[in-house]
């Protein structure tokens, strides 16, 4: 197994890319993220950080995997989590994920990858946590994978998508899966990805730009309003990116949970479910979408991603702190005690 | 949590809308509303016999009807279109002659009742030819405003090359273009026990608003006036993806490139049907501006007098409001200026 940033360095492209995202003042010290954040010591926790395991992009090739997971290492993740004062990222796979239609091929790619993820975080110990990629929507391997990453591993939580094909979360077919993450109480944390609806619907819109954010909110309505929210309490979501389009309808949803024939499965309405999810701020720390977040959930629910390495952990911070939607103690929350709830480890 | 004053107005707000609307009758209407549909009894009839998406809503519609509700929520003129799921059903034929009876009906009550409504014509997409004959037919016979379109045709949105020369047609007229939601063919019936109007539909304005955009026809149509319906959908919820680093507060404080994606959102302009309350209205003062947004009230579906009310409940100022109900709307419609 590869191990990470180990003497010899970065490869010179990556150490030139480095120098650039640094700008010329950071070559004044020699730890460029030193005059940044001086007077904070790292303290934020990112839930929605991806890793790009070397076995994971071999195994599907360079069209599959998108280039920043490809250039992907740890010692870049750590240079990113330095420059904003971020103490721990939680990692998982990001789209396009482990499935393809080939239980075996699955298993294996999400094994390869949990291994080296639990690598990481024990390579760099409080830096890094994981969540347990699952070759879902194989319900076997995923228990299996399961039991393996959470009792083997001592992983964090789990990672799911919110869809598989045309399923969405809370689908009677994922039952099984929601019964055991139930029993354990685990922390779930959700990235969106493309459904089979709904890709390359709009010619050179990439699916990432409309259809993501919105199979997130298939995913919270799926959950909410198949009951299954209410069904395994003990489970605790994350919903990435804001909850995606979903407080921009919640018009539309508090309408739906209001109608005769659920009015009475929803007594404190949708939002009485909907404020029990968390919801991260990956691609999302912009006045809009943070201040609709804000008046649908209580500040308690909302916690730090930064879709690294789509996105720098940076522009979420600088981003979070200009929105003018949160004090100085909300951000605190929103930084790392919220987190802390799910992910009580990381105390320090 | 429950000291959360946001959430508390948010629902109160919410359970406004349920409530009975006693919005005070303005002394003189003055609203205009952009969102507004209408029937001719043949296409009321088919939505009954093919039990189309809220087709009970339309038993029956009359034109005195809309007058009512109009009253009674202060609204001066209605701008009449048809709403999903529109009139394409796939056989061409049929859906030009849908066009032609339902503007014709349309110029009719146009002109029965003076003054209280305007019309934005339907068009037979998604065959380009017709709509061309029907935009000619429509403004120079009909005298219409604009056209009322739907945000997809078969999965096809607006910037897609084979609608090209329509909208560079409407764009030589410098026409109004309405466009609402619909629940596009990808898209219908995804998951089981909610309705497609909870997520689809909104997704759909958001796509369509994409589309044109990303295709460049936007810019290539400068003179058209775009006004999209439902607050723009959940385009508001897309800026951190669509927008990128223009989506912080220092650039949404600033001017916007005219042609940059974001100048492009700032001349479009957004209805508050179905979105009149404070989360999305709050974002699209952050995001386009309370200039581009106007009165739209979804009726039959929705009704002037609650949407009135809600917009009550969003924190706006009376000039925010004056130009919400009329103001803004009258630099695209200035023929209803009194």
């Amino acid at each position: 197994m590869q191990t990470p940033d180990k003497p010899g360095g970065p490869p010179r492209r990556t150490f030139l890319a480095g120098l650039a995202a640094l700008g010329a003042g950071a070559l004044l010290s020699r730890d460029g993220s030193a005059a940044q954040t001086k007077a904070a010591a790292p303290h934020r926790i990112d839930v929605h950080n991806h890793l790009g395991p070397p076995s994971y992009i071999a195994d599907l090739g360079p069209k599959v995997v998108a280039r920043g997971i490809q250039e992907w290492t740890p010692a870049k993740a750590i240079e990113d989590m330095d420059k904003a004062g971020v103490a721990t990222s939680i990692t998982s796979i990001s789209p396009p994920g482990v499935w393809f239609g080939d239980a075996t091929a699955a298993r294996r790619v999400a094994r390869g990858s949990n291994d080296y993820a639990a690598k990481l975080a024990s390579d760099h110990p409080a830096r890094f946590g994981m969540f347990v990629n699952l070759p879902m929507p194989d319900i076997e391997g995923t228990l299996r994978e399961i039991e393996y990453g959470m009792d083997t591993l001592k992983a964090d939580g789990i990672v799911m998508f919110t869809s598989y094909g045309d399923k969405w979360l809370g689908d009677p077919a994922f039952a099984p899966v929601f019964e055991e993450l139930n029993r354990r109480k685990a922390l779930v944390y959700t990235h969106p990805i493309s459904a089979n609806c709904c890709r390359n619907l709009v010619p050179n819109i990439g699916d990432g730009a409309i259809e993501w954010g919105t199979d997130t909110t298939r995913a919270i309505a799926r959950m909410v309003f198949s009951g299954a929210a209410a069904r395994y309490p003990d489970v605790h979501i994350i919903f990435s990116h804001a909850g995606g389009s979903m407080p921009f309808l919640i018009e539309r949803f508090v309408n739906m949970a209001k109608a005769p024939q659920l009015a009475a499965q929803f007594p404190e309405g949708f939002v009485g479910v909907a404020k029990k999810f968390y919801y991260d701020t990956a691609q999302t720390s912009n006045p809009a979408a943070m201040s609709a977040l804000k008046k649908v959930v209580p500040v308690s629910q909302i916690v730090f991603g930064t879709d690294f390495p789509y996105r720098t952990a940076d522009e979420h911070v600088k981003g979070l702190k200009e929105c003018g939607v949160f004090t100085p103690k909300e951000l605190r929350g929103i930084d790392r005690e919220n987190a802390l709830r799910l992910l009580p480890r990381f105390r320090t | 949590m429950d000291a959360h004053p946001s959430r508390r107005e948010l629902l109160a707000s919410l359970a406004a809308l349920g409530a009975s609307a006693l919005a005070q009758a303005p002394a003189s209407p003055r609203r205009i509303d952009v969102h507004h549909h209408f029937g001719n009894p043949a296409w009321v009839a088919l939505t009954n016999v093919k039990k189309m998406s809220g087709y009970q809503t339309w038993q029956p519609y009359t034109p005195a009807k809309a007058i009512e509700d109009m009253d009674r929520g202060g609204v001066a003129v209605s701008m009449l279109s048809v709403t999903t799921p529109g009139i394409w059903f796939g056989v061409d034929a049929e859906t030009i002659k849908w066009a032609r009876e339902l503007n014709e009906y349309g110029a009719r009550l146009v002109s029965d009742y003076k003054s209280r409504f305007g019309l934005f014509a339907a068009l037979p997409f998604p065959n380009a030819n017709a709509c061309l004959k029907e935009i000619e037919y429509a403004f120079d016979t009909l005298k219409c405003d604009g056209v009322g379109l739907l945000s997809s045709y078969s999965n096809r949105w607006h910037g897609d090359p084979a609608f090209a020369e329509v909208f560079r047609e409407l764009n030589r007229r410098k026409a109004i273009v309405y466009t609402h939601a619909q629940v596009p063919d990808c898209c219908q019936s995804l998951i089981p026990g909610v309705s497609d109007i909870t997520v689809e539909y909104n997704t759909d304005t958001a796509r369509t608003i994409i589309s044109m955009i990303e295709s460049g026809r936007a810019a290539e149509c400068p003179d058209i006036k775009f006004i999209y319906s439902h607050g723009g959908g959940t385009i508001l919820a897309l800026p951190g993806r669509f927008l990128g680093q223009q989506a912080s507060a220092a650039n949404l404080a600033k001017q916007a490139e005219p042609n940059s994606r974001l100048g492009q959102l700032r001349r479009f302009y957004y209805d508050v049907a179905g979105s009149n309350n404070p989360i999305q209205i709050d974002a699209l003062k952050k995001l386009v501006g309370t200039s581009q947004i106007v009165f739209g009230t979804d009726f039959p579906f929705g009704s002037a007098a609650r949407i009135a009310e809600g917009l009550q409940t969003c924190g706006l100022t009376a000039d925010e409001l004056r130009a919400i109900d009329r103001e803004n709307a009258l630099r695209i419609l200035p023929k209803f200026k009194t």
